[in-house]
């Protein structure tokens, strides 16, 4: 799980030796902190959070793989 | 020889046959799907062999597209290949095993000039991972459809339209709608009272106007706004 979004995120931004994240797990959820560069924020949200949400779409399918929920938090 | 047709149960089978036949890897042809097999028929494709030691092949093959000149150093043949790596990438990732073939169609667009689009048809074994990939009324395939758009164009300048269609849902989902749209407006039209359907996406909406455009006994609009925009089906004002 934590591979498919670094890759998604190397992909997406400019700087991607700035990508970094964080993961907790839980029992049922895991969450993923995202890193980006303060200037690639944008690149993974877009507009009205159109690409954050397709992050979380294709990472939802990976988690339900796993029978796990998952969240993505994008920090800068 | 450097061009065959092949028909199978479905399009994945029929690349497989033409590419042992051929003796050729995927990276190594043009694939043109004529049929695409839905309701039980046949699918047929004809693969092409587009490799250095065939140029004439290649050329004939995007003789109907060189029009528009390509921009930096990719064609659309390597615009396929990248966008059908990186879709590999996100299966292989999701855990998902999945056959990804890529297909070029040109369709008429506005004022006569040609639309490119690149279809990615992702076939699997299994139907749950399918079901996933798909979403709630095709949810979660917009948004991989979405992903492979933007990530594609980080890597070329320019690049054709790219759909991704899982197990044929994109042509299932529009009959169905179709059907819907003509058995909704035979109710509007025996009750005289306008019916509103259910929020869709603007490309299902954009489904629903034309199925019923040719339609004179009823008229469609759109009202509501973002997620929430729906179609109202309404008698004709006589």
């Amino acid at each position: 799980m934590k591979e498919l979004l670094a890759y998604i995120a190397h992909t997406l931004v400019d700087k991607p030796e700035a990508v970094q994240i964080k993961e907790r797990a839980g029992r049922y959820t895991v969450t993923y902190e995202l890193h980006v560069a303060p200037e690639d924020t944008g690149k993974v949200i877009g507009r009205s959070g159109r690409v954050a949400k397709a992050i979380r779409d294709v990472m939802s399918v990976s988690a339900a793989r796993r029978n796990k929920r998952v969240h993505v938090d994008i920090k800068s | 020889m450097n061009s065959i047709e092949i028909s199978a149960r479905t399009v994945a089978e029929a690349v497989e046959l033409a590419l042992s036949q051929l003796g050729r890897d995927r990276d190594e042809v043009a694939i043109a799907v004529l049929e695409s097999g839905e309701d039980g028929e046949e699918a047929l494709v004809r693969v092409t062999v587009v490799d250095d030691d065939s140029e004439g092949e290649a050329e004939a093959f995007v003789a109907d597209e060189v029009d528009a000149p390509a921009v930096g150093p990719t064609n659309s043949q390597d615009v396929a290949a990248l966008a059908r790596s990186i879709l590999e990438e996100l299966l292989k990732h999701m855990d998902i095993h999945g056959y990804v073939t890529a297909v070029h169609s040109h369709d008429p667009g506005l004022q006569g000039s040609t639309e490119e689009t690149i279809t990615l048809h992702v076939e699997g074994a299994d139907e749950q991972a399918m079901g996933l990939l798909i979403g709630r009324r095709g949810e979660t395939l917009a948004s991989i459809q979405f992903l492979i758009n933007l990530m594609v164009s980080r890597k070329v300048r320019k690049w054709p339209q790219m759909v991704v269609d899982v197990g044929n849902y994109r042509q299932r989902r529009r009959e169905s709608l179709e059907g819907l749209a003509r058995r909704m407006a035979e109710r509007v039209r025996q009750t005289g009272r306008s019916i509103t359907l259910e929020p869709m996406a603007s490309y299902e909406r954009r489904l629903v106007h034309l199925a019923l455009r040719e339609d004179a006994t009823v008229y469609t609009q759109s009202t509501g706004e973002g997620e929430g925009r729906k179609i109202t089906i309404y008698p004709a004002k006589s």
